[in-house]
């Protein structure tokens, strides 16, 4: 479990110091997708971080702005600083560093964002409804990138994931099952 | 004779998002059926959000549905061990179980049973198909994880027979049985363009329930 995690928060680190955003969606995607199977917190994290990252240095106003090569340089620190707390098996410090790494983000976002929905809590929406699409429960989903399930709910609506799966019944067939129940 | 319906948090939240829970108040009184959730489902949607400002409106919504007392909270503790235990030790990734369900969702299942209840409402979809139709469940894991996920089939039975024959639907069913029944009353109009406008505010809420089966529905009526 180690060993992956090092191998992706260094993928993650590489893609990042070469503004590589389809590398870092395509890492995020993978995490989120390996999380879901093994319901590891700390991979979800790790894939948050990368959509996160990859979202940030796709707005031109961002990478643009004057304290951009600066707060680079801090988020590559911190990444540095994950790898080495992971190559000494220190799970809760790691942690504690992606932490920190995701207020950065927040702060950056805060500063130089247009929006009041940051794109860290976004990250954790669009990563669980994708954890949700390809096939677990809607809180089991929510829970595994610490999001709120009604907003979940909202995203989820917004996207075509229950258009593309018709329910097996259908309303009229469903509504059967009701019969004899609501009896006035 | 008085039905009990159990309902998950995705379905009040679904139902309290769009006004419409004035309509399933209607439908519980005017049939006399209970509605009830567990205790953790009223803690996500009442309690716990009611501290939040962004959630604090939906969580007032609900609050008043329990204070009007056409949805019952159970007071009691559901066991929900076991149910969680089955349910998340079907599916296998190498010899790791894989979690689908939470236990927010198990609870749902074990009150449920606890009360031997009539319906269960849920809106989201994989808890319906774990019960419904595992086999589709297990290919759409298959599918989109390109992964060798292996079914214990003796833990699936175990499952399915521990829950048993579950009645489900999703909060789109009572939206048309309470429109049948005349339940809009005060909320909106009679008309089969305002359940049609519900059904797309329950889908566009997180329902799952696609805009295909909602053209299909009002089309018949």
């Amino acid at each position: 479990m180690i060993l992956d995690l090092i191998e992706s928060t260094d993928k993650i680190r590489i893609a990042f110091q070469k503004n590589n955003l389809f590398k870092l969606r395509q890492l995020s995607n993978d995490l989120i997708e390996e999380s879901a199977l093994s319901s590891d917190k700390l991979k979800a994290q790790l894939s948050l971080i990368a959509y996160s990252l990859q979202k940030l240095i796709s707005k031109p106003h961002i990478v643009e702005a004057q304290k951009w090569s600066k707060i680079k340089n801090s988020v590559d620190s911190s990444l540095k600083k994950a790898l080495i707390l992971l190559k000494k098996k220190d799970l809760n410090g790691f942690e504690k560093e992606l932490d920190n790494i995701s207020v950065k983000v927040l702060e950056v976002d805060s500063s130089l964002g247009y929006y009041v929905a940051n794109v860290y809590e976004k990250a954790k929406l669009k990563q669980a409804s994708r954890a949700y699409a390809f096939g677990l429960s809607l809180r089991q989903s929510a829970s595994l990138t610490e999001t709120n399930e009604k907003d979940l709910l909202n995203y989820i609506g917004a996207t075509k994931i229950h258009d593309r799966e018709k329910d097996v019944k259908g309303i009229a067939e469903r509504k059967k099952l009701l019969e004899g129940i609501f009896v006035e | 004779m008085l039905n009990e319906l159990v309902f998950d948090s995705s379905s009040i939240i679904s139902v309290s998002q769009n006004c419409l829970m004035n309509i399933l108040g209607n439908l519980s009184k005017k049939t006399k059926n209970e509605f009830r959730i567990s205790k953790a489902v009223e803690f996500e949607s009442v309690s716990k959000p009611l501290d939040i400002n962004r959630f604090e409106l939906n969580a007032l919504r609900i609050k008043r549905a329990v204070d009007l007392g056409w949805l019952k909270v159970e007071e009691q503790e559901v066991d929900l061990t076991e149910i969680d235990e089955l349910a998340n030790n079907i599916f296998f990734i190498g010899n790791k179980p894989i979690k689908v369900i939470h236990a927010g969702e198990a609870e749902t299942i074990a009150l449920y049973k606890k009360i031997n209840a009539s319906v269960m409402v849920i809106d989201e979809r994989t808890t319906r198909m774990l019960i419904e139709e595992p086999d589709n469940l297990v290919k759409k894991l298959r599918a989109n994880y390109r992964k060798n996920i292996k079914v214990n089939k003796n833990s699936l039975n175990n499952f399915l027979s521990f829950v048993g024959r579950i009645k489900i639907v999703r909060s789109a069913e009572l939206l048309a049985e309470a429109f049948e029944l005349g339940c809009f009353e005060g909320e909106l109009e009679n008309s089969v363009k305002a359940l049609e406008a519900a059904l797309y505010g329950l889908k566009f809420n997180g329902c799952a329930v696609s805009l295909d089966e909602i053209k299909e529905y009002v089309s018949v009526l």
